[in-house]
């Protein structure tokens, strides 16, 4: 019984049964035996002699298999003949009894090689059952870490040509599961016969196996097997060893199940992984989307109420001016606060479709942070700045425009958020790679553990009134991204807020050509 | 009584408009769409046009040249927040000014004072010696810079700078229109010169440059030197 040998690079050196070499060896060892017995023994001891004749064959046994441990039992019975028993040198014999010693000689040689044979094949075998073994472990360690699809193909295409010699190819589903296309390991490209993807399509559909050794596509040298997980087909793998189709034999093609279980498993955990991650986004949209409804219903319609109501009333004949005056400014306020709702609706939903383009120029800090301050003057209603944003710090490449804006969203957070005389700071300093830029209240300050949940969309901090749609820091959180930069919110130890800005500062200002000299008129 | 002409297709707006302005001393005509917009511009010959940048039928940036072809009507664009490129491109196309909706009355009536009082200035050919905007004050004879009371020694490029600045007092300025004003016509992309300049010269004349109160930035757009500061 010759096992199938498989092609296996890591294999250890086999033994090889049958070559010249190893009759060469075998008849070697027999005149070996000879030579060992007529210089220990002599003609004398044949007992001993038989005992060195069998010693040789059993190595020879042991170390070439079956046909030329036969071949070294005959020649050392020729030689046994010719050197040991009378009359020597001739292969003639004169006591019969000599004739049982040889077929002894020849029945023991035969049943040591046999047992010997068989205790090699199971090594042999052995051997091979720990190589796939380890394969399969070393298969099932690295699949649970490919987070594609395509890294499974490849991960199962180099581990089936290491352990089987198979050429595999994986045919995974469409978006419908309705057809299969092959996923090509990634480094290779192997020319694909059109009746292979047919035959692919087949094996999805029917789940059963087709190509070589199978009545489907029985021309065609790769078996296609069905990959089944628990939750049903998965894809198709096609495997196409020396001979063509799946190895025969039962011991290998239950490695290939066992392959094909490991990649079908695999497979099922990376779809069951997306399908989870879709449904998470499903749900947090669906949250965001009826959060905002809530919310925009709500503040739009707060103050929309209040102009309606305020300007009905301002219709009517019978109301003395300071009341009218009254309803008048209301309408006023309100106003502003829708105007500002839209504003930061609008901004949000222009930076969550990436509709803002950055417009990045090298600008001083100083007047950006100016440029905010004059915007809620008004708002600031004489309230104290405290600003130290020193004319000495690096020109930073900012969009103007964005970058305004978040300071004003965090200057009408304090604004909002704080007694209307306590005093707000804006400092600003050079760090590593950038700048910071510190605005900070003496507020009530951010509760304790939501600080950084205050920069999520629609989220407002708890306990707080007002009005406001939790928009504000979401959007100065999105420019502070798109310009690589960070911000995050802390409490002051000695009360109120404090939100840090940090802007990348990168490279050089360009250094402008040099300027014309100034005409004096 | 200045006339006014405005360009508008919302018709609330226009009621707005017209409420507000006949009710501080200004005649009105009104044009719902750009074509009769600049058909009218020619038939009444108004001292002022506010402008809608969004018509129906031309692009207010179009009838903003179209009306600098043979005119020097002042033009006061209104546009919607966050059409920073169209401002500029209007401004430096020869709009005057511009107006961002929302606004108020009080920021309507200032911006067409300034405009009126600049193109009145502009065709009497002749300027006051003495510019005064608040603390600072400015003799362009003279070329010297006093705030409140005390001389301020510039540079002649800041002293440029600022009178450029003044002579347009409560206008906005591109940094396009400024660099090609101050530098000359081959420097108009340095707008970061531009920028550190108007730094430098915020802390010579203001209280406190992070607060200005005169040199005001425009973001994206340009700077203004805030004339009722």
């Amino acid at each position: 019984m010759t096992p199938p040998q498989p092609a296996t690079k890591s294999q250890k050196e086999p033994r090889v049964p049958g070559g010249r070499a190893s009759f060469l060896a075998a008849g070697t060892g027999a005149l070996l035996a000879t030579a060992t017995s007529w210089t220990v023994f002599g003609p004398q001891q044949l007992a001993d002699v038989v005992m060195i004749y069998l010693l040789g064959i059993v190595l020879v046994s042991l170390r070439f298999g079956y046909g030329p441990s036969l071949f070294a039992a005959v020649l050392s019975v020729l030689c046994f003949d010719f050197f040991f028993i009378p009359p020597f040198y001739t292969f003639a014999i004169h006591d019969l009894s000599h004739i049982v010693t040889f077929g002894v000689m020849c029945l023991v040689a035969l049943v040591i090689s046999g047992l010997t044979e068989r205790v090699r094949a199971q090594a042999d075998a052995a051997d091979r059952r720990e190589q796939r073994t380890a394969a399969l472990y070393a298969l099932s360690r690295e699949l649970p870490a490919a987070k594609r699809i395509q890294d499974i193909a490849d991960i199962a295409a180099r581990h089936l040509l290491d352990a089987l010699g198979l050429q595999a190819t994986l045919f995974v589903p469409n978006a419908d599961r309705s057809q299969v296309a092959a996923l090509l390991p990634s480094d290779t490209v192997p020319p694909m016969a059109e009746t292979g993807a047919e035959a692919a399509q087949s094996v999805w559909e029917s789940e059963r196996p087709a190509g070589f050794g199978t009545t489907a596509f029985p021309s065609l040298l790769e078996t296609y097997l069905p990959l089944r997980a628990s939750r049903g087909r998965v894809a198709v793998l096609s495997v196409r060893g020396d001979g063509g189709g799946a190895p025969s034999g039962p011991e290998s093609s239950e490695y290939l199940a066992a392959f094909a279980n490991q990649i079908a498993s695999a497979i099922e955990r990376t779809e069951l992984a997306s399908e989870a991650q879709v449904a998470q986004l499903r749900m947090e949209t669906e949250q965001m989307r009826s959060s905002l409804l809530s919310s925009v219903s709500h503040d739009l319609r707060t103050p929309l109420a209040v102009v309606t109501g305020a300007a009905s009333s301002l219709l009517e004949d019978q109301i003395d001016s300071g009341t009218r005056r009254e309803l008048t400014e209301t309408i006023l306020q309100e106003a502003q606060r829708l105007n500002r709702l839209v504003r930061n609706l609008l901004d949000m939903t222009r930076i969550e479709a990436g509709a803002v383009r950055i417009n990045r120029e090298w600008q001083p800090l100083e007047e950006v942070t100016g440029a905010a301050l004059t915007r809620v003057e008004e708002a600031l209603a004489g309230r104290p700045v405290l600003t130290e944003v020193g004319s000495d710090l690096p020109l930073v490449p900012l969009d103007a425009v964005l970058v305004q804006q978040l300071f004003v969203n965090l200057l009408e957070n304090a604004i909002k958020y704080t007694p209307s005389e306590s005093p707000i700071e804006i400092r600003a300093r050079t760090e590593l790679g950038g700048v910071e830029v510190v605005v900070a209240d003496h507020g009530p300050g951010i509760p304790v553990g939501e600080e950084e949940r205050v920069f999520d969309k629609f989220y407002r901090a708890s306990g707080v009134g007002g009005s406001g749609v939790g928009l504000g820091l979401a959007i100065c959180k999105g420019i502070a991204m798109a310009h690589s930069g960070r911000i995050f919110a802390l409490n002051r130890a000695g009360g109120g807020a404090e939100f840090h800005l940090f802007l990348p500062v990168e490279g050089e200002p360009p250094v402008p050509e040099p300027l014309g000299t100034i005409e004096e008129t | 009584m200045p006339l006014l002409l405005v360009v508008e297709d919302d018709p609330q707006m226009r009621k707005f408009l017209r409420a507000s302005l006949s009710s501080h001393g200004y005649r009105l005509i009104e044009a719902v769409n750009g074509a009769e917009g600049l058909t009218q511009a020619a038939s009444y010959n108004p001292d002022l046009v506010l402008l809608d940048l969004g018509l129906p039928d031309i692009d207010g940036l179009v009838v903003t040249a179209r009306l600098r072809e043979w005119a020097s009507v002042p033009i006061i664009v209104i546009s919607a927040r966050g059409q920073e490129d169209d401002k500029i491109n209007a401004l430096d196309g020869g709009a005057d000014d511009y107006l961002t909706k929302p606004f108020g009355t009080g920021e309507l009536l200032a911006r067409i004072r300034v405009a009126l009082r600049h193109s009145a200035r502009t065709r009497q050919e002749r300027s006051e010696p003495i510019l005064t905007v608040g603390e600072l004050s400015v003799d362009l004879e003279k070329r010297t810079v006093h705030v409140a009371g005390s001389e301020v020694h510039l540079t002649p490029i800041e002293y440029k700078l600022l009178a450029t600045l003044l002579k347009n007092a409560g206008k906005v300025l591109t940094h396009r229109q400024l660099l090609k004003e101050v530098w000359g016509p081959g420097y108009a992309n340095n707008t970061q010169y531009l920028r550190v300049y108007m730094v430098q010269l915020r802390h010579k004349l203001e209280r406190d440059a992070a607060r200005p109160r005169y040199l005001v930035t425009e973001p994206g757009v340009g700077y203004r030197l805030r004339a009722d500061g």
